[in-house]
């Protein structure tokens, strides 16, 4: 799962500096547009959809791993 | 009325909590030394910041590219910044937008992206709740266009680099001032 958030957010964003605790606003300086735009990349990949509400508790790229493995999501 | 005054610094910045004080200072009229001090900043529970010691001064902050903003005002406001660069527009307009405002753009092939996004961005940082839920319950556009007015408040573009849009809201704007910080 880390190797496709990885591969998501470098292809939405060019950032390659992704680890597990990266915290997507203060490593990644990334801003809404940023954000959504991985959402619905996510989301594509997945073919998934993620409630609007549950993507701003989402800070670190923990938390979506975290998520993912909630909600049965997989590879 | 609010007249807004917008700091902007370009790449070469403070972190962005020693701009939003040292902003403060300069809008306040006061030396940059000790800043810090005189003007500690909280957030509220969906990430505004604030200034506890000092709330009749209102304040918005936004990056994008890059530029930091920082907009302030005696009145409440919300400011947005976005650079254009390519991204799923249909997507997010499918996705996130209210469905008139997507509508709207796919009539007129997305050349509007940015102002939508950078207006209803404007608009949710106003009110401090941020994107968490309301980004698709109201319209900022209607079929002729975007609007200059939502929900009683005012949105106001502001000219600032090509390839940015810059949309600040609030009640009513009486002026808007760019400054470039220090």
């Amino acid at each position: 799962m880390l190797e496709i958030i990885q591969k998501i957010i470098f292809e939405v964003t060019g950032k390659s500096e992704v680890t597990i605790d990266t915290d997507f606003v203060r490593d990644l300086e990334l801003n809404s547009f940023d954000v959504m735009n991985i959402v619905c990349a996510f989301e594509d990949y997945f073919d998934t959809t993620i409630p609007t509400r549950d993507v701003w508790k989402l800070h670190q790229v923990r938390d979506v791993i975290e998520y993912a493995r909630q909600r049965g999501i997989e590879e | 009325m609010a007249a807004v005054t917008i700091y902007w610094y370009g790449p070469e910045r403070p972190a962005s909590r020693r701009c939003l004080v040292r902003c403060a200072a300069l809008f306040a009229g006061e030396p940059l030394a000790g800043a810090e001090e005189r003007w500690p900043v909280q957030e509220s529970e969906k990430g505004k910041p604030f200034f506890p010691l000092s709330p009749e001064t209102h304040c918005s902050v936004t990056h994008s590219g890059d530029y930091w903003l920082g907009a302030f005002s005696s009145e409440p406001i919300g400011i947005d910044l976005q650079i254009h660069k390519p991204g799923r527009l249909a997507a997010l307009s499918r996705r996130f937008f209210h469905p008139e405002e997507d509508r709207y753009l796919q009539a007129f092939g997305f050349s509007d992206f940015y102002r939508v996004w950078a207006a209803k961005e404007s608009f949710v940082k106003f009110s401090g709740e941020g994107i968490s839920g309301n980004f698709g319950r109201f319209s900022v556009a209607g079929p002729q266009g975007i609007l200059s007015r939502v929900d009683g408040l005012q949105l106001r573009f502001v000219p600032f680099r090509c390839d940015y849009t810059l949309c600040v809201c609030a009640k009513e704007i009486s002026s808007v001032q760019l400054v470039p910080g220090k």
